[in-house]
């Protein structure tokens, strides 16, 4: 199995595999995300408090979650990068970054329009959307510094930035434990129950693995680009241009 | 549906779908750029 993991470290390798793996997300993506938001938008019973204003959080919750789950992949591939030198791991981090930056401004937007019915407020400097916003900044500073720096010294000090941003992460993610915040608690927990009723978690999650799923494609589809722009002169590309 | 707070959801969704929708085409400019970058050499 290991083996089978290693041989993505090889550009070529990981070019012709990642083809077949990306059509299958694609599809699975648009079915999670059409089946998702027809039954968050017209299935799924509107909360007893909140109304049908509940049904922004199957796209708040996704997105919030993949704002955070890819800036910690970003955070491991830019410690294999530091680590290895492996450059699949720095293409990665690099694609990866608009593509979190997009999901954290999705939730930062929708977070603010369901705020406005439920909180009475768009925004507030809560330590949650705080964290979340500054979450936004180190994204967009990890994508400047990449633009601003020689290719040749980008990837090592874009990790290096990437891996001290990585703080924010537990700080998003804890901060409805440790302030007092207006942000509710989470609903969802890997060791808990659910804090949730079924009927509006099932949506909920497929959401969520729509959301994943989407971003995987992307981040695919992007690296696999980039992987072909960094290794244009070598043999391989050559013999792979025919195909494209 | 969704009285009174049918305004927030929809554009909530419409938000999120732009932006999707923005990042798909971001993608195949990109691809579509490389592609002719490789094809011209």
């Amino acid at each position: 199995m290991w083996h089978w993991f290693y041989q993505f470290a090889s550009p070529k390798i990981f070019y012709l595999r990642t083809n077949t793996i990306s059509r299958w997300l694609t599809g699975l993506c648009m079915f999670l995300l059409i089946l998702g938001s027809a039954a968050g938008l017209f299935i799924t019973p509107p909360d007893y408090q909140q109304g049908e204003a509940v049904r922004i959080m199957y796209i708040h919750v996704p997105s919030a979650f993949c704002s955070l789950a890819i800036y910690s992949f970003m955070t491991l591939n830019a410690v294999m990068f530091l680590i290895w030198r492996i450059k699949i791991n720095d293409i990665l981090c690099q694609v990866a970054a608009p593509i979190g930056a997009s999901f954290t401004i999705i939730a930062l937007v929708t977070g603010a329009i369901w705020g406005k019915p439920t909180w009475g407020t768009w925004w507030i400097w809560d330590a949650r959307l705080t964290s979340e916003l500054i979450l936004l900044f180190i994204y967009l500073g990890n994508i400047g510094l990449r633009q601003a720096l020689p290719p040749r010294n980008a990837g090592f000090a874009v990790a290096i930035f990437t891996v001290i941003g990585f703080v924010d992460i537990p700080l998003i993610h804890y901060s409805v434990n440790w302030w007092n915040t207006l942000h509710q608690g989470a609903s969802l927990s890997a060791f808990e129950r659910p804090h949730i009723a079924m009927s509006m978690l099932w949506p909920l999650l497929i959401m969520i693995a729509g959301f994943a799923s989407f971003a995987a494609t992307q981040i695919l589809s992007r690296a696999r680009s980039e992987l072909l722009e960094r290794e244009a002169n070598h043999g391989w590309v050559q013999e792979v241009r025919i195909k494209v | 549906m969704m009285h009174g707070y049918g305004v927030y959801v929809w554009s909530a969704y419409a938000f999120t779908a732009l932006i999707l929708l923005m990042t798909v085409l971001q993608s195949r400019r990109l691809r579509q750029r490389v592609i002719k970058k490789i094809l011209r050499q």
